[in-house]
């Protein structure tokens, strides 16, 4: 039996539907980020979750107690939860050693017990001695390290966080993600974190569940959305992507590799080949796309031999130096957007060049 | 590492919650929505309802309650001319005090809030003062300025046609307009804080000179809050007990409230009357209260955006001293010449006799002061009965400010508006509907009002419950105000820690707002301890209180000692202000620790809820 099971949930406002029949499973220890855009429904289950938010339907247990099923739920202060939200909401009234301890003072542990387990959280999150402080007092990172500390307590099945890291500046981010995935770890901790940061996503996470208008797009290792996406949203929201329209030329079944003519070129005479994404429908003169990162592409001064596949030619529009390398957009003709590369010298605008798109490193999607 | 919990050895099936906690949980959430919900309909929806019934079905609360409606009786009482001669006097006098109001509020708001003029954060400390100031208090002080044989009178030997010109509708206007400014001065001056310097600097760009622009770009931007304060002074004025039992009794000015007061109190009683003349004065100042929202809620907020910068403050150049000398007047007329006289005449025996020292003493104080005399029964009894109102409304009122903004429990919208509804009834009209709705005969048949049972009407214990229930729609909206202030998650997360609906109010919501509690704890106390209109109508025989003492020896021409008692009652409510808002301050000082929430100001939102509570009069 999964630690955590979610099914068919689903929340609707009225005739709008932010989250739509969502399936889940989780194991215990599992690290899950909830990835989408704004407005996606992410926060909506994790708050679900929470029971802050009820749902319409569906079902929610995580280890041996069903928090939702049949509009009958439980409520959020008996769920045994742990939640670190955006604000981080620390209680300003209160110092971190009371913050922390909240929990157990409400549960009446013995004052001992609770200066103990405060310490040992402290000393956890690297803030041994702060306790007598108040939250005010305290650095963004420090009361981020707080706030995940408060979760912790005491013993939840399951940690939330709702975007935890978004208050903070992009250096203090980078560096905290680390710590809490080490901390995770380390403790053997259950969590669901939503992000709209595809970098906190895949460097927290175990699994990512990607979704879009209150729809799943996929789950998986973050290594496996981002080279097998399943389709064009999720391949766009995971790293720079280029698209290419196409209409599907030859179907061979069971081969790994498909060739299509790309959509407005002269490819119908060398059609371009990719690897099939598994829910492309196999279908002649389907309409698809063929996704290729801008990091696979090569581009060549000269016109390459004959036998290379997947190859067009194009204009450089514009060029700029990020990062140490050389972001180039390059219009091909008949394309709709310009496509974005890395080339291993510096182009020239005007400069005429031709695009290479291994077959391996190119996915066909369906639109 | 002990923090996370043990597996679970033996897999147990799936149990979605325990039904023991789930039967006491409901039991505690049924106690802490349902006192409070309970509190506002028996303390003010009942009350209130008896008023309207009685208008409407006269005989209801006789002895052999009967439901005829005779609808015919509000026409009578409305034709009687005592009646309607004191409607017109009250509608008229009402309006020119708006109108007068509006114009010292916006000036004076405008010279604190955006010139340079001297002692401008002074000034504005006064205006609390002045708010704070019961009319009656006033409109004793300004008569015993004017009447002939006064202190002022022995050295200046007023005219009589000077005393003739000033004890009449004038100087009633004169007392309701130095008492009411402060409200139109606290509108606009909260619109000016949401108005920046941006339209101003633009008309200058284009070429308007400082009035120029002031008077075309910012004055009709003010209008909407200019007409607001003055609809508050409005509601205010008609609803005035205070002014209508002192100086408008003097004058021989008869005005509504003292009407309905009559009513009830002078035989032959008159309950028709009462209700009527209620219900007029209930729909009136709903009325005006209804179209200040209004005009609030039009209020061009969509121009008055989030200003980052100081708004710019026009220099006064050599009109400084003259705006300073205004300001001194209106508060010398408002605050200074009233506290000099009343303290002065509180230490005379003989008020003819003036200023000479033979005619000087404390003994009006050790009268008021000695444990066994009745003065000091009455601030007693004042005190007890405040302490317990304040502190009864604010509890209650945190619940109901709590499910009105932060469940989504049914009704809670009708809650919201019955507190909306309620923060503006006149004290007067509360009490009116006391006398009917807990001395109903009907009630008798549960034990309310027999002998033996629970009574309610003419006991400390009904006008306890009558301070309470003018607190309560108060104290709930100024909760509403502080707890928007409040970040959800503050409250979500407590939740998921796993606190319940009472360890959520008392662990979080509660220590979050207590710069709030305290203010409403203060404004309910005071407003107790200076409540006229409920005491006069409800106070049990033989037991006054302190406002019911101060008005009979004004009644009995005996002014000495009834300012000593009055000068007592304002230490007594001063002590309890500097007390209560030096005590976190003190502590916080001796903790060496920077308290996250002072309490020692008002909050914009804070003063924005206690401008739409204030027209409440007790």
């Amino acid at each position: 039996m999964p630690f955590l099971e979610i099914k068919q949930l689903t929340k609707s406002y009225g005739t709008r539907t932010v989250v739509s029949a969502v399936d889940l499973t989780m194991e215990k220890g599992e690290v899950l980020s909830l990835l989408g855009p704004s407005g996606c429904g992410k926060t909506t289950i994790l708050r679900m979750i929470a029971g802050l938010i009820t749902p319409n339907s569906g079902y929610i247990r995580v280890d041996n107690r069903v928090f939702y099923q049949n509009g009958r739920q439980m409520p959020t202060e008996e769920r045994q939860l742990g939640m670190v939200f955006q604000d981080l909401a620390l209680w300003p009234h209160m110092t971190v050693a009371q913050n922390i301890g909240f929990g157990l003072t409400l549960r009446r542990q013995p004052a001992k017990v609770i200066a103990e387990q405060v310490d040992e959280l402290l000393t956890l999150v690297n803030l041994p001695g702060f306790g007598s402080r108040y939250p005010h007092q305290l650095s963004g990172g420090q009361q981020q390290r707080v706030a995940v500390a408060r979760a912790l307590v005491p013993s939840p099945t399951i940690l939330l966080l709702d975007e935890p890291l978004s208050s903070l500046d992009t250096n203090l981010r980078a560096t905290m993600r680390e710590e809490l995935v080490q901390l995770f770890k380390r403790l053997k901790i259950t969590a669901i974190n939503v992000t709209h940061d595809q970098d906190e996503a895949t460097v927290m996470s175990d699994r990512i569940m990607v979704l879009r208008d209150g729809h799943i797009q996929q789950i998986g290792i973050p290594t496996e959305l981002y080279l097998e996406p399943e389709n064009v949203f999720v391949a766009a929201f995971l790293g720079q992507a280029n698209f290419l329209p196409g209409q599907l030329a030859s179907v061979v079944n069971g081969a790994e590799l498909i060739s299509l003519k790309v959509l407005n070129t002269d490819s119908a005479e060398r059609p371009f080949t990719g690897k099939a994404s598994a829910n492309v429908r196999s279908q002649l003169h389907d309409q698809v796309k063929l996704m290729c990162r801008p990091d696979n592409i090569r581009v060549h001064v000269n016109q390459p031999v004959l036998d290379i596949p997947n190859v067009l030619s194009g204009t450089v529009m514009h060029t700029s130096f990020v990062a140490g390398r050389w972001r180039t957009l390059i219009q091909v003709p008949g394309q709709p957007e310009p496509i974005l590369t890395y080339p291993a010298f510096n182009p020239r605008i005007q400069q005429i060049v031709w695009l290479e798109l291994p077959p391996d490193d190119c996915r066909v999607l369906p639109i | 590492m002990t923090i996370r919990a043990e597996p679970n050895p033996l897999p147990t099936p799936p149990t979605l919650i325990d039904i023991g906690t789930l039967i006491v949980r409901r039991i505690g959430r049924m106690l802490v929505i349902g006192l409070p919900i309970s509190a506002l309909i028996l303390l003010i929806f009942y009350p209130l309802a008896a008023i309207i019934l009685q208008s409407v079905f006269p005989n209801l609360y006789a002895a052999k309650p009967d439901l005829t409606p005779q609808l015919g009786l509000i026409g009578q009482v409305l034709s009687q001319k005592h009646t309607y001669i004191a409607i017109f006097n009250t509608l008229w006098l009402s309006i020119a005090t708006a109108i007068i109001t509006c114009g010292l509020g916006t000036f004076l708001a405008i010279l604190t809030e955006r010139t340079d003029l001297p002692g401008r954060r002074i000034f504005r400390l006064l205006v609390w003062l002045v708010f704070f100031t019961p009319s009656y208090m006033l409109g004793e002080a300004w008569t015993l300025i004017l009447i002939p044989g006064s202190l002022p009178d022995h050295y200046l030997h007023f005219s009589k046609a000077f005393i003739e010109t000033f004890l009449s509708p004038l100087g009633v206007i004169l007392v309701l307009s130095l008492k009411g400014f402060p409200l139109t001065y606290l509108s606009v001056s909260a619109a000016l804080h949401g108005l920046g310097s941006e339209f101003e600097e633009a008309a200058r760009i284009a070429g308007a000179r400082t009035v120029r622009a002031w008077l075309s770009i910012n004055l009709p931007l003010l209008l909407p809050a200019i007409f607001a304060g003055g609809l508050l002074t409005f509601a205010d004025s008609i609803s005035d007990f205070g002014t209508a039992a002192t100086i408008a009794q003097n004058a021989s000015v008869p005005l509504v409230t003292y009407q309905l007061y009559s009513a009830v109190y002078s035989s032959p009683v008159d309950f028709s009357q009462a209700a009527t003349l209620s219900v007029l004065l209930f729909v009136l100042t709903i009325g005006a209260l209804f179209l200040q929202g209004r005009l609030l809620r039009r209020r061009s907020f969509q121009v008055i955006s989030g200003r980052t910068r100081p708004a710019h403050r026009v220099s006064l150049g050599h009109w400084k001293i003259p705006a300073l000398v205004m300001c001194l007047i209106l508060f010398a007329f408002a605050l200074f010449i009233p506290g000099i006289i009343s303290t002065l005449t509180s230490f005379t025996h003989f008020l003819e006799r003036g200023l000479d020292p033979s005619n000087l003493s404390l003994g009006n104080y050790v009268t008021v002061l000695k444990g066994s005399s009745d003065d000091a029964a009455a601030l007693g009894r004042s005190f007890i009965l405040s302490l317990a109102a304040a502190s009864i409304a604010s509890l209650v009122g945190l619940p109901v400010a709590f499910i009105i903004r932060r469940t989504t429990l049914p009704g809670r919208r009708l809650l919201s508006f019955l507190t909306v509804a309620t923060v503006a009834v006149p004290g007067l009209v509360l009490a009116c509907g006391y006398i009917f709705a807990w001395n109903a005969p009907f009630l008798a048949a549960i034990g309310i009002g027999t002998p033996n049972g629970l009574r309610i009407y003419g006991t400390s214990l009904g006008l306890l419950f009558a301070y309470i229930a003018s607190g309560l729609p108060l104290a709930a909206r100024l909760g509403i105000g502080s707890l928007d202030q409040i970040s959800q998650s503050l409250l979500d997360t407590a939740r998921v820690q796993g606190a319940s609906l009472f360890q959520l109010l008392t662990r979080i919501v509660a220590p979050l707002m207590r710069a709030s509690l305290v203010s409403t704890w203060l404004l309910v106390f005071s407003g107790s301890m200076f409540a006229l209109a409920t005491s006069e109508l409800l106070y049990p025989a033989g037991q006054p209180t302190a406002a019911v003492a101060i008005i009979k020896y004004f009644n009995d021409l005996r002014y000495s000692e009834g300012m000593a008692l009055t000068v007592m009652t304002v230490i007594a409510v001063s002590l309890m202000l500097l007390g209560l808002r030096a005590i976190p301050w003190l502590i916080g000082r001796l903790l060496q620790r920077r308290t996250m929430i002072p309490t020692t100001q008002i909050t914009p939102a804070e003063a924005e809820s206690l401008l739409a509570a204030s027209e409440q009069t007790w």
